[in-house]
């Protein structure tokens, strides 16, 4: 790859430590990696990057999983979808989830209007449409992945407004104790 | 009911956090956000302060970064745009890995100009983590940007494969 020229652009090396990189690159990975391939991808040492595997592991957010002679590395799932729960809950007003809800159906509604169909797959049997152009192909593969992941976060904000009211009480009763040992 | 399908919804989610979080340790990218929102984050969008991104003067001082992941179903290896947009002169220069063009393989370079495609080039296709791709793409945008070629007012990328 050709070296860019002196510019401004600074690479995440310079503006993130070795730790951050290496649980940046694994808490986004989609299968299973090797200590090799997690330190080559965050640029870090083996060394460094085994200990933070180790220490992500030791607190439960990163799976060991032993392949054949070979033991490699993947996110806790279940973990990153309550962090996303979490982050959700914490970060929004009731009222703010369920309008983005609104928001989802009414996008969903406006493509189902606009391609006179009922789901994303039908949109997808679509594509074989040879009279399509290149742009239409294009605009209707961005509809189906943007419509698969309106779907995906409309369970996930269900998820968040279901548990809403528990970890508000959770968070209150955390308060008052804080509050009852600190009087 | 809980459940794990489709978890690469979530990582890819995650991922946009990651954008968002290595944007905000550029210098140059100002008001960072999601579209269309950041309980439903698509895109990681922001205003570049062109002369403080590149490290030197810009024909155009402002600018806009969007970035999209994405994982579409049955393919292994992810999608994505990293587009560097100039309003004033409605041009796009942009890395896409998407099902666009297949026979320019995985990965290409595009340059846009008044809404058209002008130039199109096969962009080596990055075995990497998507945050060592962002990586590699945003060292290499100010390359891309040196290597517009203007003529006639109109924009070309004749310099490309690089």
């Amino acid at each position: 790859m050709a070296t860019p020229p002196q510019n401004g652009v600074t690479s995440w090396t310079e503006t993130m430590s070795a730790r951050e990189r290496i649980r940046s690159v694994v808490e986004t990975l989609r299968e299973p990696r090797s200590t090799n391939w997690i330190s080559e991808q965050a640029d870090a040492a083996w060394s460094t990057t085994n200990q933070e595997l180790q220490d992500l592991v030791d607190q439960d957010r990163l799976q060991r999983v032993e392949v054949g002679d070979t033991t490699l590395y993947q996110p806790d799932y279940t973990r990153l979808l309550f962090d996303e729960i979490r982050t959700l809950i914490e970060e929004n007003a009731r009222e703010e989830l369920r309008s983005e809800l609104t928001a989802i159906t009414e996008e969903i509604e406006a493509w189902q209007e606009a391609y006179a169909i009922e789901t994303w797959e039908e949109l997808e049997q679509s594509l074989a449409d040879s009279d399509l152009s290149s742009a239409e192909l294009r605009e209707r593969r961005d509809v189906i992945g943007f419509w698969h992941e309106n779907e995906q976060d409309r369970q996930l904000i269900k998820h968040a407004l279901e548990l809403y009211s528990d970890v508000e009480t959770a968070r209150e009763q955390m308060t008052d104790a804080v509050d009852r040992a600190t009087s | 009911m809980i459940f794990l399908a489709n978890r690469d919804r979530y990582t890819q989610r995650t991922l946009l956090r990651e954008t968002h979080n290595r944007l905000s340790k550029q210098a140059g990218c100002e008001a960072i956000r999601y579209q269309p929102s950041g309980r439903r984050p698509r895109y990681v969008i922001a205003d570049i302060d062109t002369a403080v991104f590149l490290g030197e003067s810009y024909e155009v001082e402002n600018a806009r970064l969007e970035l999209r992941f994405w994982y579409p179903v049955g393919v292994d290896h992810e999608y994505y745009r990293i587009n560097w947009i100039e309003p004033p002169r409605n041009l796009m220069v942009g890395f896409h890995q998407d099902a666009d063009h297949p026979d320019l393989g995985p990965c290409h370079i595009q340059l846009n100009f008044e809404e058209t495609a002008v130039d199109r080039y096969e962009a080596a296709f990055l075995d990497a983590h998507p945050l060592t791709v962002l990586d590699n793409r945003l060292q290499q945008l100010p390359t891309a940007l040196e290597s517009i070629h203007w003529q006639d007012g109109q924009p070309s990328l004749p310099d490309w494969p690089m």
